[in-house]
């Protein structure tokens, strides 16, 4: 994998791709973004950490192409299935989160692949399956095996992973796998690059006056 | 499902705007907030749906639900000669076709054709049980008796029912409702109004994208006019004379400071505006243009109450918005803007820690404990939550007030939203129509916004166009009048657009201002009537003054790219 630990920074951006995260509450969505944008790790009662968390940015080398990714959490609103339509918008890649260790999270994700059905804008988005907690292996309480996710990834037809984002195992490449996908899907993200012609955005850049107003005189 | 903390600091109860910018303020002030809804969706009375939920939503027939009892009288308006009905026919021919074929080959009958489209109906509305209504509405049969029955009766005759033709277009058109977002009550944001500043401030403004409007049109004297949006506009018009385009220009070059000019307009204050206008000399097509087009005023009423301090207000904030972005005043959001702007302070109060439950219906609120936490929220899963504040939107008012000792009067409002085949005017494709009191017939001043792709209101084939008509006295003929005057009833005059699916209906909202019943909870009311949504940013900033007192409200959020 053409991964160097820092991108060199003389290159130019080739794309940015917008990702979300997905998938039932506490199965590591908030710490695999996390390890993947700052390589930390929070304890369990340091969570609060993530609050004002709306999403990060990282830049990441992909065969010798670099990329900027937005990567956006779910601030908690997935618990009670309150995320946003606009949540959705605009993904060209979507990694759907389960706990290795918790079957419902698991069978849950026939119903998080209806939702992003419902809501996502572009029918080719990138998906990944991710099976977090993977660590957890070794304690034997492990509910999901690895066949079973990669089974049912195949029948959903998208990429599998494994990962812990304790032990950081699987973290980088759960990442860099959609990238390349995404990048290998150029119909994906060529010509929806940036916002439509003529839209108007507020983040707080500006001023563009197109025409004098009635007393601009 | 319930949330494992049960005590917040502040229960927020409705999406609307004004909750939704309150919830967002308040945790970004590092309050912890729970925010429930009783409908899925975010938004109350300014969502957007797809065209399937639209129907859904005003052709309930709950009326004991506080939300969807909020829109009755509803009417649909389908006619099957546009490109839906076409495709309905060509795959008709095809259907014939292969029929034809397969009879050739192993002896079956045209009539499978039919029952082909039969079941495709019959498996569309088993998915969508909710569009038998519809159907039966705009196509005039009975679901149960003509489609289901039909099927297992396997009917003999190939014949085509008078149904038919009319029921595959619309099922066309339905198959297409994901790519409509129809707001149940449009809105435009004054290009440098409060709102605006809010967004950019907050740094909110950058889940939303916007499109300028591109035109207002005024209806006058039997014509549609452009209204001028420059000084280039005003001086370019070949219709307007040399002296009455001098009166305009100054007449606009004062109102745009017109605080420093007191003495221009210190007899009117507290007489109407319009005598203020006439005082100026301006004839009553620029005085039109002035009241309906750029202060945007068009219910009858208001046209004679409107106090000239009032109508220089409305003017100034217009004025003062023009030529920031495209020709017009305004902007209008993607995908419809009180939907998308409350769902941005939504997610704005989530990542800072606030607790979000829609689709969460609540039996019992109280807000006078003697002892304990002053405010309690009994949901029907028997979930209690406390509160030191709740702020709730009038849809929830009935639990504070069950014997309506509130003041409260009905704000009601007749809208109207078609599906057209082509554009109003040609290239425009998001503008703005106004109709002035009795200038159709009708009694009510009409406001018809058109959308479009651009702004992801439809495909890229069709157009949207929504129509309000409020005030005493209001009625749906006002609307159909406007539709009328917009389009034609005749799909093979080419001339004007066609209405393809057109859907009338009456939005009545409990206003109750915005009141503190106590200390500790405050009920506030969506704006339904307004084209804007000033009033919001206001009203959520008081609210939040009196629970966060001394905070800033929503300071500017970190720039999250930085910390690469
Ligand atoms: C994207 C998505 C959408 C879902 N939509 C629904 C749905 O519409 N209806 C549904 O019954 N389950 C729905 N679920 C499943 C539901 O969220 C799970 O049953 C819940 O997560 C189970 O968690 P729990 O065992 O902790 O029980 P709790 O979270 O304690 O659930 C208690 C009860 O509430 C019900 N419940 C939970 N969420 C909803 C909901 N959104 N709407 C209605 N009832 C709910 C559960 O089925 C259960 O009977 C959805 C799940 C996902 C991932
Ligand atoms: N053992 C283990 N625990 C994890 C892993 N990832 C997350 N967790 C823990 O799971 C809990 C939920 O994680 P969080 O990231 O908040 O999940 P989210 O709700 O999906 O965002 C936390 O207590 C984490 O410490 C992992 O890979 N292994
Ligand atoms: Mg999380």
């Amino acid at each position: 994998m053409p991964s160097p630990a820092s991108p060199p920074t003389d290159q130019e951006i080739t794309a940015t791709f917008k990702l979300l995260l997905i998938g039932d509450s506490g199965t590591g969505k908030s710490s695999l973004l996390l390890r993947f944008t700052d390589d930390t790790w929070l304890q369990p009662d340091e969570v609060s950490a993530t609050i004002g968390v709306d999403f990060k940015v990282k830049i990441v080398n992909v065969e010798d192409k670099r990329y900027k990714l937005t990567i956006w959490d779910t601030a908690g609103q997935e618990r009670f299935r309150t995320l946003t339509s606009s949540y959705y918008r605009g993904a060209q890649g979507v990694i759907l989160v389960y706990d290795v260790s918790n079957r419902q999270t698991f069978e849950h994700l026939q119903l998080w692949f209806t939702e992003l059905d419902t809501y996502s804008s572009s029918r080719d988005v990138i998906k990944i399956i991710v099976g977090n907690k993977c660590d957890k292996d070794t304690s034997g309480v492990r509910e999901v095996s690895r066949k079973d996710g990669e089974a049912f990834a195949r029948r959903m037809g998208t990429l599998f992973i494994e990962t812990s984002a304790k032990t950081k195992t699987g973290v980088r490449d759960a990442f860099v796998e959609v990238v390349r996908k995404i990048a290998e899907t150029p119909s994906l993200w060529q010509k929806q690059q940036g916002p439509r012609p003529g839209a108007v955005l507020l983040n707080g850049e500006e001023e563009e006056v197109e025409s004098s107003g009635v007393c601009s005189c | 499902m319930t949330a494992d903390k049960t005590h917040f600091d502040v229960i927020v109860l409705g999406t609307g705007l004004t909750e939704s910018i309150v919830a967002g303020s308040l945790a970004r002030a590092g309050k912890s907030v729970l925010h429930i809804d009783r409908n899925e969706f975010y938004g109350e009375h300014l969502a957007s749906f797809d065209l399937i939920n639209l129907l859904k939503v005003t052709n309930h027939g709950k009326e004991e639900d506080p939300f969807l009892s909020c829109y009755d009288e509803v009417e649909l308006i389908f006619q099957s000669g546009g490109e839906e009905a076409k495709e309905a026919q060509m795959k008709e021919e095809v259907l014939k076709t292969n029929s034809v074929e397969a009879t050739a080959r192993d002896g079956g009958s045209d009539v499978e054709a039919k029952s082909d489209r039969k079941t495709e109906l019959a498996d569309f509305l088993r998915d969508y049980p909710d569009m038998d209504a519809v159907f039966k509405a705009t196509c005039g049969i009975d679901v149960e008796d003509t489609v289901l029955s039909h099927l297992t009766k396997s009917t003999a005759d190939g014949e085509s029912e008078p149904w038919m033709p009319k029921s595959w277009a619309l099922l066309e058109l339905l198959r297409t409702s994901r790519q409509y977002n129809l707001e149940l009550c449009p809105k435009l944001l004054y290009s440098r109004g409060g709102l605006v500043e809010l967004l950019a401030k907050s740094g909110v403004g950058r889940y939303l994208e916007f499109k300028a409007l591109d035109q207002i049109y005024l209806f006058w004297e039997g014509k549609v006019e452009q209204a001028p949006g420059s000084k280039e506009d005003v001086f370019g018009n070949q219709t307007v004379s040399l002296v009455d385009k001098r009166r305009l220009m100054k007449f606009l070059t004062f109102a745009m400071d017109y605080e420093e000019n007191e003495g221009l307009f210190d007899a009117f204050k507290g007489k109407p505006y319009q005598s203020f206008l006439q005082d100026q000399k301006l004839s009553p097509r620029l005085i039109a243009f002035i009241l309906n087009a750029t202060a945007l005023v068009v219910e009858r009423e208001t046209l004679v109450t409107l106090s000239t301090e009032e109508g220089l207000a409305l003017t100034q904030r217009h004025l003062r918005s023009l030529g920031r972005w495209g020709k017009t005043a305004f902007l209008v959001a993607l995908y419809g803007a009180g939907s998308e702007l409350s769902q941005a302070f939504c997610r704005l109060c989530a990542v800072y820690g606030g607790t979000y439950i829609l689709k969460y219906p609540l039996s019992h609120i109280s807000i006078s404990s003697e002892s304990g936490p002053p405010v309690s929220v009994a949901a029907d899963d028997g979930t209690v939550y406390t509160a030191s504040w709740v702020v709730t939107s009038s849809t929830y008012a009935k639990y504070f007030d069950p014997e309506h000792k509130l003041e409260a009067e009905s704000q009601t409002v007749w809208r109207g939203i078609a599906i057209l085949d082509q554009p109003l005017y040609g290239q425009s494709t998001l503008n703005v129509t106004v109709f002035p009191p009795e200038s159709i017939g009708n009694v009510q001043g009409v406001m018809a916004t058109q959308q479009s792709w651009d702004v992801s209101s439809c495909p890229k084939t069709k157009y949207v166009v929504h129509f309000q008509a409020s005030g005493p006295c209001c009625s749906r003929e006002d609307i159909r009048k406007a539709l009328v005057a917009l389009t034609n009833d005749a799909p093979a005059d080419a001339a004007k657009p066609t209405v393809l699916l057109a859907v009338l209906y009456r939005q009545t909202v409990r206003s109750c201002g915005t009141t503190w019943l106590n200390d500790s909870a405050v009920v506030c009311t969506p704006e339904t009537a307004t084209p804007d949504l000033e009033q919001a940013p206001t009203v959520a900033r008081s609210i939040f003054d009196r629970i966060a007192p001394g905070e800033e409200f929503l300071p500017s959020v970190p720039d999250q790219s930085e910390d690469m």
